[in-house]
């Protein structure tokens, strides 16, 4: 059963087209997360969900209610915005139970909700001060406990974690996963950050510019990116892509043997290959020469230059000088191959 | 050292100069009738509250002062009502009638007011509400510099807050008065206080507007204790001490709101 169908959604701001032809399922207690650069229309498919704004055309469908043309309060949607949305004049305890006394729930049910979520998000002790006496991770807290107290039948989490620093960011990646799965709550979650994206989705739905680029899991993104713009987009440090050609059965620059029938007629081509599928090794096949070389603790990352082509290599575990040569390899089974028009897959 | 004697100094004469007129009002109300009030009488003559006595016994005073503290509730009232609510459509709601309605409020704004006396009265005289709480109610409810005031202050507070509301499933009206009132407290603060301050020290108008003692306002009376021949100084003084009174029991407890409001917007927060 699917719990949200989004049906062929488009919307325009004006003559300015942000969303075009949107078809998303998304499975019961799913975690999706939507993934796209600025401004490429994430936050506005989560809004029209929540009915913050209203579709150019299209049908939204909950639990196969259509709940396009509900107003948000309708819904029953929860959402988390970036900046928390806290209301500052009320404290931890009257933020996490309004909802419910909009509701009209009775004040006993209220103070015990209130204190049950307070005790799953560690916030018991903070439940009478004003929001302006919390850290950014307790804000962060209470806006999910504010979202999560009333049950909804989707919960709208829209970067909620752009604004905490790195440690704390992890922290509550972990925390939110947790949640979800306790409370078994569909999810959408939208960022910018990719390694936000791949450690905590079920599914990731990237977008570019109002469009769907690709719908699947983690891995399949990863493994198996259908555009060259899902390639750049996900990983870090980013595929290196390059200009290649078919010559007598052999992909240049680097001369691997190539079956042709494989691209069916194309000789000139993107490849693209991940750092980490390049190996530098003693008895490599090619020779290199070092540019940079940079440290990130558990690994160095450096950049070589074959044949005026620049590659980074990710997963080293020593440095290199620069100017040093080196030797590389490269699997072909590794490589991803795109077409140089379209930017689309081959093979 | 001698730098903050000069400072000190200089600080106090400004003072001396502020708050001369104010000391020279209360003395001499608490003068006999009678005396002169030049400078040099002021120290030598005795001290009487007879001029309070007689004001509230002899005169309708106590009445004025009714007058003026109740048109001055409920106009400053209205005002925190009727701007917030004019100014919250229109900083949220972006339809072209209320980019007009803005600019029309803008364009009052650059109108002096004693051009409206004469419509004013007419229009009084005409709704049959001449010379009643009414005239010096009703045209005060709301004004553009509130408006202005306050929509500028909505602006800076984030929409979010009140999409959150409407998800959690508030109504609009729970929104305005429960959410976004509370929210702009300090803007209201210093509205409430100017508008009240502005009401209160109000000659012209509640002077055009009405003409019995019941409904007259304090500044009114004051004006109308001035006869034709003399000038009856120290019951003067004594209505005028009275009528500070309010004024600086207000400035008093809702110092540190004035001094915010004046700063509003001047500093990065």
């Amino acid at each position: 059963m699917n719990s949200l169908y989004l049906n062929k959604v488009f919307k325009s701001f004006g003559k300015t087209k942000v969303l075009n032809n949107i078809n998303l399922e998304l499975n019961e207690n799913e975690l999706l997360v939507i993934l796209g650069p600025s401004g490429c229309g994430k936050s506005t498919l989560l809004r029209l969900v929540a009915g913050l704004e209203d579709l150019t055309s299209g049908e939204i469908y909950l639990h196969d209610k259509r709940i396009d043309k509900l107003e948000p309060k309708d819904r029953n949607v929860a959402m988390v915005f970036q900046n928390y949305s806290l209301y500052p004049h009320m404290t931890v305890e009257k933020n996490l139970g309004f909802p419910l006394k909009i509701a009209k729930v009775k004040k006993e049910v209220i103070k015990e909700k209130v204190e049950a979520i307070a005790e799953m998000l560690g916030l018991t002790d903070r439940l009478l001060f004003k929001p302006s006496a919390l850290s950014g991770g307790q804000r962060q807290r209470v806006a999910l406990g504010r979202a999560i107290i009333r049950k909804p039948d989707i919960f709208l989490l829209d970067e909620p974690l752009s604004n905490l620093d790195a440690d704390l960011r992890l922290k509550m990646r972990a925390e939110i996963v947790r949640i979800q799965q306790e409370l078994e709550i569909t999810t959408i979650h939208v960022t910018h950050d990719q390694a936000e994206a791949l450690s905590m989705a079920d599914r990731i739905l990237l977008l570019n510019d109002g469009e769907i680029e690709q719908l699947g899991t983690p891995e399949e993104l990863y493994k198996n990116p259908n555009s060259l713009f899902v390639a750049k987009f996900i990983g870090f440090p980013k595929m290196n892509i390059i200009e290649a050609t078919i010559k007598n059965n052999q992909l240049m620059p680097f001369g691997i043997p190539f079956e042709s029938k494989q691209i069916d007629g194309v000789d000139e081509l993107l490849v693209g290959i991940r750092p980490e599928d390049i190996s530098m090794i003693s008895n490599g096949q090619y020779r290199a020469k070092v540019v940079s070389s940079e440290y990130y603790g558990e690994q160095y990352i450096i950049t070589i230059v074959y044949n005026n082509i620049v590659l980074q290599v990710s997963g080293c575990q020593h440095s290199k000088n620069i100017g040093d040569t080196v030797m590389f390899s490269i699997s072909e089974s590794t490589l991803h191959f795109f077409n140089k028009q379209t930017g689309s897959r081959i093979g | 050292m001698v730098k903050s004697i000069l400072r000190y100094t200089m600080l106090l004469f400004i003072l001396g100069i502020m708050i001369f007129p104010l000391l020279w009002m209360f003395r001499v109300s608490l003068m006999e009738t009678g005396n002169s009030i030049q400078l040099d009488n002021l120290l030598g003559t005795s001290f009487t509250f007879q001029n309070y006595i007689d004001l509230f016994s002899n005169s309708q005073i106590g009445r004025y002062l009714y007058n003026s503290m109740f048109v001055g509730v409920i106009v400053t009232f209205g005002n925190i009502i009727f701007c917030f609510m004019t100014a919250y459509t229109i900083a949220r709601y972006k339809y072209i009638v209320n980019k007009l309605l803005f600019v029309s409020v803008i364009l009052i704004l650059m109108i002096p007011i004693h051009i409206v006396i004469i419509p004013m009265y007419l229009l009084m005289v005409q709704f049959g509400i001449y010379d009643s709480y009414f005239a010096l109610i009703l045209p005060w409810l709301v004004n553009p510099i509130g408006i202005f005031l306050v929509k500028q202050y909505i602006d800076s507070i984030p929409p979010s807050m009140e999409e959150a509301a409407r998800i959690d499933g508030a109504s609009e009206m729970r929104i305005l008065f429960r959410i976004v009132m509370p929210l702009c407290k300090p803007v209201l603060a210093v509205l409430a206080i100017q508008v009240f301050f502005t009401n209160w020290n109000s000659f012209l108008f509640p002077f055009i507007l009405t003409q019995s003692d019941s409904v007259r306002t304090l500044p009114v009376g004051l004006a109308l204790m001035q006869g034709h021949q003399a000038i009856d100084w120290q019951h003067l003084m004594a209505g005028s001490a009275i009528a500070v009174v309010p004024v600086l029991i207000v400035f008093i407890i809702m110092q540190k709101q004035i001094v915010s409001g004046i700063t509003t917007g001047g500093i990065k927060q």
